[in-house]
């Protein structure tokens, strides 16, 4: 009895000492006590996976670095930032730029009253460092400058190697870094150049090796915010004001809180009100919950989405008659509106692009609209070749025209939309069925041709048409040991004979954006002629803001057609200050 | 001596092989997943970040030093002559961190509150057994069996998720959470510098406390059913009967002759338990954001880095079957009839 009694006690013992201590935790910290300071610090706060120490790092050329993706901009700024409506660029560390005459020379002038959170001054140096360490990183935009040449510390030249509208996009987007922190790595590059080294010898790969063993201790700064890595936690970045930068005034926010992880983990954050923006996609009955508690949502146009691939070196999708058929019996808005309702809706164009991108490149009444024609479908079908027996299509050979159409079982909406291709090409008497795959072997069933019709990603986020056809066309096709099997030289009704591989070098050539126009108009065009892939449904993301509920985000709704990932509003906003808490 | 000896070499032996075997299965399986870790670096970078298909495979092959084309078995004995040297490689995805490194930052983590959740749990399961077991007749025994099976078929992040809304996230009366929610994420707190000083050592239970009930929670009810069956049976037996005809006092039955039997086969699941600590658990580690070896596990997973998922694999396995050798002679000391049996610990 009187053990009974000790085994009693014993369990009140830790029940009584757990609750002390949630007691005690809840009592000590000041930020669970609910009294506001007057000089209250005004914070905002978003979220964004990173790996922590030892796996995490701050050398930000390499994996696993805590970069924060488009936060990264707030502390480590570029030369300019970017608007997708007006297809233009805004100065920030730079203070200007110009075409030299020959058109050889990209001239950046710098601005004169920017400092490192260090106190060491911004100069052209910083600039080049930070491109000679993207040469040893292998970044694409060597591809296009063979040199950066400081002309006096406010101003730098990128010498041009082949001549692109991108160019723009890959100099002045990237977040620069300091001299002081990887001069000495750049000091290298430049002995490896000066010597002959070519990137794949012995001497540069060892220096890429120790490059990416190096791990700075601190993050140096030109923008409003600073990341100390004292102020990194397994829960969140604190970036705190930077009183030397130059934004340091314009911005509305004492600091920026960046959660760590993803949406099972930000969740509570949420429903806590503690969240201003988040880029997360979050399930339906979660975002209804959020708006309840006085969340925005920004609905932001899809610029990509999935596509059914064909693979053309399958009878019967070799014959383009076959490919066209398909895209008239397959309804995208309804497969739009069930692969992840809210979020994925039906393409309007089917071009290869995203509908946006469409709109601004080319000119749409030009394309082939592919709405549900049965008709139409079956007169293709016929001239293929191919017969109607019993409300079943067979091929010319007499076997059934059956198909699988792969998606990854585990991505909702592509499962949920291969289901529903599958039941609309079933009740047109093609016999099909969902065949869900492991997503890890999506990619490698599609280079190595093991499909039959796959969907897969089309579109892009990036400012140009060429990334949008990239996947598709090169990396899923041309450059695949099988891919699509879709020749990619191509005889059109509306551009004539067409070697899409030749126009997709071209379209990026030269400073003429209409030439280049016309050059994209002609790859749509062949698209949308020869369907080697069927654009079905784009996804429009939801961004939640805290706009009315903690923050104030101001006019300029332009901005919202920027894609969050590349060119992210909210990180513009709050360096040209129209982002503020609500007082 | 000599007898016990030969028992443990002979256990060693077969530890020894039971390792290698593990560790050779876990090599190949590995290599088995579909694709492979350059190719789901290039399509996380064009998913998540959406470079372009050139910037991404610029990235991997800036990134990768591996050598994918050497043949398996070449690696597999590059690997195991490694492991020999207990040198477990440097981490795919962070290049120049040592996957013992990894290890050794996130195991304490797991090892804190799996375990002094595993211990909470034993230590209230076992006594709640007891004594349910002894006070069958009492109003409290069919509720607290009812709740103790209700939470034992609750899946742990459940669990895990209503801890988080109570108390981080429920305003109780219109104030402030129980808990400010920065306490429920991470390992500690910001400013706070990890060492043998209270204010760090206070902030790390208080961020390992939810993790420490849930885990608590999710397994005390299975300790309570399983102490509470073996009581029972244990009461019923002729030498307890006998020990109460002989007038010996009850406090002597229950730790002599009730407690020490009955606590027999739950010991065994006990160091088995033991054993999966090292494992954590994947969900409630990432729910808490807790940096614990089962998120790195997640994520070396997700981003198959083949040697850190080796290595996280390894230690596992070492420590589930140290655990079971331990059970085996824990038994052995608790029930002096297998000693007989064997004739191995004397």
């Amino acid at each position: 009895m009187n053990h009974l009694n000790l085994v009693t006690k014993k369990t009140l013992f830790w029940i009584l000492l757990l609750v002390a201590v949630i007691f005690l935790a809840a009592c000590s910290d000041e930020q669970s006590t609910g009294e506001e300071s007057p000089n209250k610090e005004t914070e905002f706060a978003g979220g964004w996976p990173y790996a922590t120490v030892p796996t995490g790092h701050y050398n930000m050329f390499v994996a696993n670095a805590i970069d924060l993706k488009f936060y990264r901009e707030l502390h480590q700024l570029p030369l300019a930032t970017y608007n997708a409506v007006s297809d233009d660029y805004s100065a920030l560390l730079a203070d200007g730029w110009e075409l030299s005459e020959d058109k050889k020379q990209l001239i950046v002038k710098l601005k004169d009253d920017v400092v490192w959170h260090s106190g060491t001054p911004f100069t052209a140096e910083d600039v080049r460092t930070t491109f000679l360490m993207y040469k040893l990183a292998g970044n694409p935009v060597w591809n296009y400058i063979d040199e950066v040449e400081v002309v006096n510390d406010q101003e730098v030249a990128f010498h041009i190697r082949e001549e692109t509208t991108m160019i723009y996009r890959y100099i002045l987007r990237k977040p620069i870094v300091d001299t002081e922190t990887y001069g000495a790595y750049a000091t290298q590059v430049d002995e490896l150049i000066e010597a002959g080294e070519e990137e794949t010898s012995a001497k540069w790969q060892e220096l890429v090796a120790d490059f990416t063993n190096f791990r700075p201790e601190t993050v140096n700064a030109t923008g409003p915010y600073y990341l100390d890595p004292a102020n990194v936690s397994q829960s969140h970045v604190e970036l705190v004001k930077n009183e030397s930068s130059f934004l340091a005034d314009t911005v509305n926010f004492d600091k920026v809180v960046v959660y760590n992880g993803d949406v099972p983990d930000l969740t509570p954050l949420v429903l806590n009100k503690r969240i201003d923006y988040l880029t997360h996609q979050f399930p339906a009955a979660s975002m209804e919950t959020f708006a309840g508690a006085g969340y925005d949502t920004l609905e932001l146009q899809g610029v990509d989405g999935l596509a059914m691939y064909f693979n053309a070196g399958k009878e019967p999708f070799d014959q383009v008659e076959v490919r066209q058929a398909l895209a008239y019996v397959i309804d995208r808005d309804s497969i739009g509106e069930v692969a992840l309702p809210g979020i994925t809706r039906g393409t309007k164009y089917v071009s290869g692009m995203g509908d946006l991108m469409t709109e601004t490149w080319i000119d749409p009444s030009k394309l082939i609209d592919y709405k549900v024609d049965l008709d139409q479908a079956t007169e293709l079908l016929e001239t293929a070749g191919l017969t109607l027996e019993d409300g079943k299509w067979k091929k010319p050979d007499g076997s059934p025209f059956t198909l699988t159409i792969q998606a990854p079982a585990t991505w909702t909406d592509a499962a949920t939309a291969a289901a529903e291709v599958a039941q609309q090409l079933t009740a047109f008497g093609i016999d099909a069925t969902f065949d869900g795959i492991d997503p890890l072997v999506r990619q490698s069933n599609i280079n190595d041709g093991n499909f039959d019709v796959a969907l897969s990603f089309f579109g892009t986020g990036q400012p140009h048409p060429f990334f949008a056809y990239e996947t598709p066309l090169l990396v899923s096709n041309a450059n695949a040991p099988k891919g699509l099997g879709y020749e990619m030289t191509q005889q059109t009704k509306e551009a004539g004979t067409v070697d899409l591989e030749q126009l997709l070098t071209e379209s990026t050539r030269g400073w003429d954006e209409d030439a280049q126009k016309k050059i994209v108009e002609k790859i749509a065009y062949t698209v949308n002629e020869t369907v080697p892939y069927l654009p079905i449904y784009s996804k429009w993301t939801q961004n939640i803001t805290s706009d009315g509920l903690r923050t104030e985000w101001g006019g300029n709704d332009d901005l919202y057609l920027n894609s969050a990932g590349d060119d992210n509003f909210a990180i513009i906003k709050i360096l040209n200050g129209d982002l503020k808490p609500i007082d | 001596m000599q007898t016990t000896i030969r028992f443990i070499v002979n256990r060693l032996l077969k530890m020894l092989f039971t390792i290698w075997l593990v560790t050779t299965i876990i090599f190949f399986l590995i290599r088995l997943m579909p694709s492979n870790p350059i190719d789901r670096y290039i399509e996380t970078q064009m998913v998540q970040y959406g470079l372009g298909a050139e910037e991404a495979k610029a990235q991997a092959s800036f990134l990768f030093s591996m050598d994918l084309d050497q043949s398996l078995l070449e690696q597999y004995g590059a690997y195991l002559l490694k492991v020999i040297q207990l040198d477990f490689g440097n981490s795919l995805l962070s290049p120049g961190v040592p996957v013992m490194s990894i290890i050794a930052e996130r195991l304490p983590w797991t090892l804190f509150t799996v375990g002094s959740g595993l211990l909470l749990s034993f230590v209230i399961g076992i006594s709640a057994g007891a004594l349910l077991a002894y006070r069958r007749d009492r109003w409290y025994e069919p509720v607290v069996s009812g709740v103790s099976s209700f939470l034992s078929s609750i899946p742990d992040f459940l669990i895990a998720i209503f801890l988080l809304i109570l108390f981080g996230v429920v305003t109780w009366g219109g104030g402030n959470p129980i808990l400010p929610i920065d306490m429920l994420r991470g390992n500690y707190s910001i400013g706070v510098t990890p060492g043998w000083n209270l204010a760090f050592l206070t902030d790390a239970f208080v961020h390992g406390l939810l993790p420490i009930l849930t885990y608590a929670i999710s397994q005390v009810g299975i300790w309570v059913l399983l102490m509470k069956g073996s009581t029972i049976s244990t009461l019923s037996a002729d030498y307890v009967t006998l020990a109460k005809v002989r007038g010996i006092k009850p406090r002597r039955i229950l730790t002599a002759y009730v407690g020490r039997n009955a606590l027999l086969p739950i010991s065994t699941e006990f160091a088995m338990r033991l054993g999966f600590i090292i494992g954590g658990s994947l969900i409630i580690e990432q729910l808490f954001v807790y940096q614990g070896i089962g998120l790195e596990l997640l994520k070396a997973t997700s981003g198959q880095d083949y040697p850190l998922m080796q290595g996280i694999f390894l230690i596992m396995t070492i420590a589930i079957v140290v655990s079971s050798f331990l059970a085996e002679i824990f038994y052995a000391v608790l029930d002096p009839r297998i000693k007989a049996t064997k004739g191995a610990i004397t």
